[in-house]
């Protein structure tokens, strides 16, 4: 059987077992076990499947997959996302369109801690897109907003979409995640941008008082601080000390981790792989500090409900990447990639074009299959090529992980979008719909950072990682 | 059946805590190791190689925990919008070559950890750390996770044939 024929079969089959609901990453793994049978024989096979799990796992910088997952559980579990996004609601909310933009500061900001994009939209979406709507807001803008500003969390370090990227590219991870700072900034502001101006069209009721949005937007009083009614002063100036220290030592806590992170890794103190656990150790402290009046067993079942998690989400990710790594032994006895990159290289098209074509298919991919499923079926193809046109890779990841994000709030599988409508009941039609403009916004950041790679080089060739 | 759903249930959530625990092990190791490394200036022996190994325990005592807590993504675009009984089929399909493969590896790493633990194999490095626990990890992991898939093939299977039943949820990825 000539190869051609091996990779129909084997592809005819991945998309089967894909689309009837066959794990991610079984379905990678059955059909590279299949390819390979075909190819070579079941001895093979056994061999493969016998070795590649432990092979494609026991690896010292595997480790910060699960120390930045281990971070983002016990930032969402120690009230971080509450007290930012009532922070940004007192900083912005006398604005028209204000609580738009602190829902996208606060999507920032808790993106920095938990590197994902779904964690960040659930838990934000949850807070703000009930008090949006509550403010003249229409639901499919409210909507849009926090599924479109939840993506922040992919680029936003620490990522750990882009540390998924470094690993398969064999890139540094440091320059990556230094290199998604402005990229992230960027997006954010033209999103801001972009509410300011719809928002003096769309949001119609009169502003609410901000004292009202606070105390909407703020934790629950624990037991040692909780309030008497009327104790809630009328005035914005005059909101009460508590939640304003809570929320201010929400943000010191944010620039801890994020200062530890990558001022560790610039500095040498640490490494970018020991960079994870240092973040999660501080996260875990601030979790125990500010839930520390909820008792002790409270503490407890926080902190096992975050490791818990955690291994579970991490078994996840890695069960994939072993169903990619038997994947990728197939095509590589195929001689997929290296025909692929010959094959791309031949057509003589521009190598601009030929960038811009493959960031293009990355959108109807990024509309059926999930992130990390799309990182590892491409990058071992499209690296190669990318890189062999003379692009750099660090610059190309953040366009790859940008229009992943696009993917992320497409239909019909955009997962944020899922996630906002799951977590605040607006119809998933209508959160796709108020989406629309920022997925232009987005492609408009992807065409800028095109334009100007300095924008994603400049940080990490500065810092020199 | 319930009774042994019940059993696999109280091993893949014993394991599970093994995992997390593991995982709590790294992030104090690692600080641990970065700590020691700005005090004395020199690293903890064999703490790279232990985080390695407790790397490969968190993925494969978990890997059947997060098969009952449905975290494995699974894309659901056709089987969501088939009528329910042909997308139940569809779905009994899928988890059937899911678990045809997973029993497949677990056979495969089985093997290997036979022939590991017969030759005491370890990893060189700046200490001769053992491998042998990690691979029996993995097999381990692997059988669990057929159990666990099993289950789940039969639960559709009884749904196929009494169409009562609530329909899955969607997957829980948090990436």
């Amino acid at each position: 059987m000539s190869v051609d024929v091996i990779l129909l079969i084997v592809g005819a089959v991945f998309l089967l077992l894909l689309f009837s609901e066959t794990p991610v990453a079984f379905t990678l793994a059955l059909s590279g076990a299949l390819g390979i049978l075909l190819l070579r024989d079941a001895q093979i096979v056994t061999a493969t499947l016998g070795d590649t799990p432990y092979a494609s796992t026991a690896n010292y910088s595997l480790a910060i997959i699960p120390m930045y997952i281990l971070l983002g559980m016990f930032a969402l579990h120690g009230k971080l996302a509450e007290r930012i996004y009532a922070l940004a609601s007192r900083a912005f909310g006398r604005l028209r369109g204000g609580l738009g933009i602190a829902t996208v500061g606060a999507c920032a900001g808790f993106a920095a801690v938990t590197g994902s994009s779904v964690a960040t939209a659930a838990t934000i979406g949850r807070l703000s897109i009930s008090e949006m709507q509550r403010h003249g807001y229409p639901a499919p803008f409210a909507a849009g907003i926090v599924a479109a500003a939840g993506t922040l969390g992919v680029l936003i370090p620490p990522s750990v979409v882009l540390v998924f990227y470094g690993i398969l590219a064999r890139e540094s991870i440091g320059r990556l995640l230094l290199a998604g700072i402005i990229p992230g900034i960027l997006s954010a502001l033209l999103y801001i941008a972009y509410i300011l101006t719809r928002g003096q069209v769309l949001v119609t009721a009169e502003q609410a008082r901000l004292a009202d949005v606070l105390a909407a937007a703020a934790p629950a009083p624990s037991s040692g601080e909780r309030e008497e009614p009327g104790d809630r002063p009328s005035s914005p100036d005059g909101a009460d000390e508590q939640p304003r220290a809570a929320t201010l030592r929400a943000v010191v806590w944010i620039a801890v981790i994020f200062v530890i992170i990558l001022g560790g890794i610039y500095t040498g103190q640490f490494t970018v792989i020991e960079s994870g656990a240092m973040g999660a150790l501080v996260a875990l402290v601030m979790l125990i500090v500010e839930t520390r009046r909820d008792g002790i067993s409270q503490i407890w079942r926080s902190v096992r409900s975050s490791l818990l998690d955690t291994a579970s989400v991490t078994s996840m990710a890695f069960a994939i990447l072993v169903g990619a790594s038997i994947f990728s032994t197939f095509l590589v006895m195929a001689r997929v990639p290296m025909r692929f990159t010959e094959w791309v290289i031949g057509l003589e098209l521009a190598p601009l074009l030929v960038l811009v074509i493959i960031l293009l298919a990355l959108i109807p991919l990024g509309m059926a299959l999930e992130t990390l499923s799309i990182i590892i079926i491409t990058v071992p193809l499209i690296h190669p090529v990318v890189t062999g046109l003379g692009f750099d890779a660090v610059w190309f990841g953040i366009l790859f992980v940008k229009m992943i994000e696009i993917g992320l709030v497409t239909p019909p599988v955009g997962m944020n979008a899922y996630v906002v409508s799951g977590a605040s009941g607006v119809p998933v039609e209508k959160t796709f719909k108020g989406v629309g403009p920022f997925v232009a916004i987005d492609l408009l950041t992807v065409a800028i950072l095109i334009a100007f790679p300095a924008l994603t080089l400049w940080l990490p060739n500065a810092v020199g990682v | 059946m319930d009774r042994f759903d019940g059993w696999v249930r109280q091993v893949s959530s014993l394991l599970a805590i093994m995992a997390a625990s593991c995982g709590a092990i790294i992030m104090l190791l690692m600080s641990l190791d970065v700590f020691n490394r700005l005090v004395t200036g020199g690293s903890i022996r064999g703490a790279f190689e232990t985080v390695e190994t407790l790397v490969v325990l968190m993925v494969f005592l978990g890997i059947a925990y997060a098969e009952r807590s449905d975290a494995h993504v699974r894309v659901r675009l056709l089987t969501g919008r088939l009528p329910r009984s042909i997308g139940e089929v569809v779905r009994l399909f899928g988890n059937t070559a899911a678990l045809s493969i997973v029993m497949w590896m677990a056979y495969a790493t089985t093997q290997v950890a036979q022939l590991s633990v017969a030759t005491g194999e370890f990893r060189m490095g700046l200490v001769n750390f053992p491998v042998w626990p990690a691979r029996i990890a993995v097999a381990v992991g692997f059988w669990l996770l057929t159990l666990e898939l099993a289950l789940t093939t039969v639960r559709t299977l009884r749904r196929v044939r009494h169409d009562d039943e609530q329909q899955p949820t969607a997957s829980g990825a948090l990436l």
